[in-house]
């Protein structure tokens, strides 16, 4: 009768094998932490830049679409921290839905003016120190009064919660420089928006911002001024602000 | 057992090269972003009559984006209407240390018109010019 040899690993072998193994498993936890940690900075770096953009256009959009409403003498009205605009825009789907004449409207009707809001939202934490949440855009469709009521006439959207600085100047095309105002009563040749990620320290000028800043300088086609002087207001017929 | 760590390191580097490749577009996406506020503004000042509508460039803009340079390319348009002068603006903007570059049409009225200001290149935080 042939006698089988069973042959198992010397405990060299098995040293060997249980070092590799705890070698190679280390290497690989580093490795996913760092694939990790890659991932979420592109990811953080990727939205961060995908709401600049957003906000960037969408702001774009709204001041070239800029005018005077002469109805409520209204054109751009902001600071160095945040602006309203009169802009124009599409009125809501249920203007377009059909209805029989028997009933009775079933919206509200709009107008194709609207006054639009670009500032930080701020808010107060527990300890009554104040929260930047976001940028936030305003905005109130109807237009019977030049004064209105937070969160009933004028309405907000946070829109992007990770842009914590917003800083506006206004081109004065009369003065030939930037105003960190502007009245209200007509526009601006140009508005200057600086978003950044970082809030502002304490203590800085809104100029002096330390962090790095997307900026973009929009014309403002309706705030180029006439041979006479006064805007041109196009949207509205052709007529002149005040 | 080589053929394990073959495969281990094979898999790693395939990674590497994906992450890599992720970095890469993150940073494109920011470069466009930026090419494009650059741009925008660029017309802006072309618009606000501080530039004027002509070919210029390719000149770098000032601090911080002293990486990017621009450059503006003027086109008379032909049209039906008598003394309506439209001229093609493109406006490029470069990235010479990585070759991106980004392009803008616009048509605008006439060269010929007197501008209020000469060419200026852009001026980020300067308050002079926008």
């Amino acid at each position: 009768m042939r006698r089988r040899t069973l042959r198992g690993f010397t405990l060299l072998e098995v040293v060997l094998a249980v070092t590799l193994a705890l070698a190679l498993m280390a290497a690989m936890l580093t490795f996913y932490k760092q694939a990790a940690d890659v991932r979420a900075i592109v990811k953080e770096a990727a939205e961060t830049v995908g709401s600049e953009r957003t906000v960037m256009n969408l702001v774009t959009a709204d001041v070239r679409a800029a005018l005077v409403c002469s109805q409520v003498g209204f054109g751009v009205e902001g600071n160095i921290d945040g602006m309203r605009l009169a802009t124009t825009a599409l009125p809501g789907a249920t203007v377009w839905a059909v209805q029989r004449t028997t009933e009775g409207p079933a919206a509200p009707a709009e107008r194709d003016v609207q006054i639009i809001g670009y500032r930080l939202r701020i808010t107060e934490d527990e300890q009554g120190q104040p929260v930047i949440e976001g940028l936030e855009r305003t905005y109130q469709k109807v237009l019977t009064a030049r004064t209105a009521e937070e969160g009933k006439e004028i309405l907000g959207t946070l829109l992007a919660p990770r842009l914590k600085f917003l800083r506006l100047r206004y081109w004065d095309a009369g003065a030939g420089a930037w105003s960190e105002g502007w009245g209200g009563g007509d526009l601006p040749a140009a508005v200057e928006i600086v978003l950044g990620i970082e809030p502002l320290p304490e203590g800085v000028e809104p100029l002096e911002y330390p962090y790095e800043t997307f900026r973009r300088v929009v014309y403002v086609p309706a705030g180029a001024k006439a041979p006479g002087g006064s805007a041109i207001v196009r949207g509205l017929g052709g007529e002149s602000a005040p | 057992m080589v053929l394990a760590l073959a495969v281990f390191f094979g898999v790693a580097v395939a990674i590497l090269g994906g992450l890599s490749m992720c970095m890469r577009s993150a940073r494109q996406v920011r470069q466009e972003a930026q090419a494009a506020d650059l741009a925008v503004t660029l017309l802006s000042e072309i618009q606000l009559g501080l530039v004027q509508i002509a070919d210029a460039g390719p000149t770098p803009f000032e601090d911080p984006y002293a990486e990017w340079t621009w450059q503006t390319v003027a086109t008379p348009v032909e049209t039906l209407i008598e003394g309506a002068d439209l001229t093609q603006v493109e406006i490029i903007v470069r990235n010479p240390g990585n070759g991106y570059t980004f392009r803008l049409y616009q048509l605008l009225p006439g060269a010929e018109e007197e501008t209020p200001g000469g060419t200026t290149a852009m001026a980020a935080d300067s308050g002079e010019t926008p």
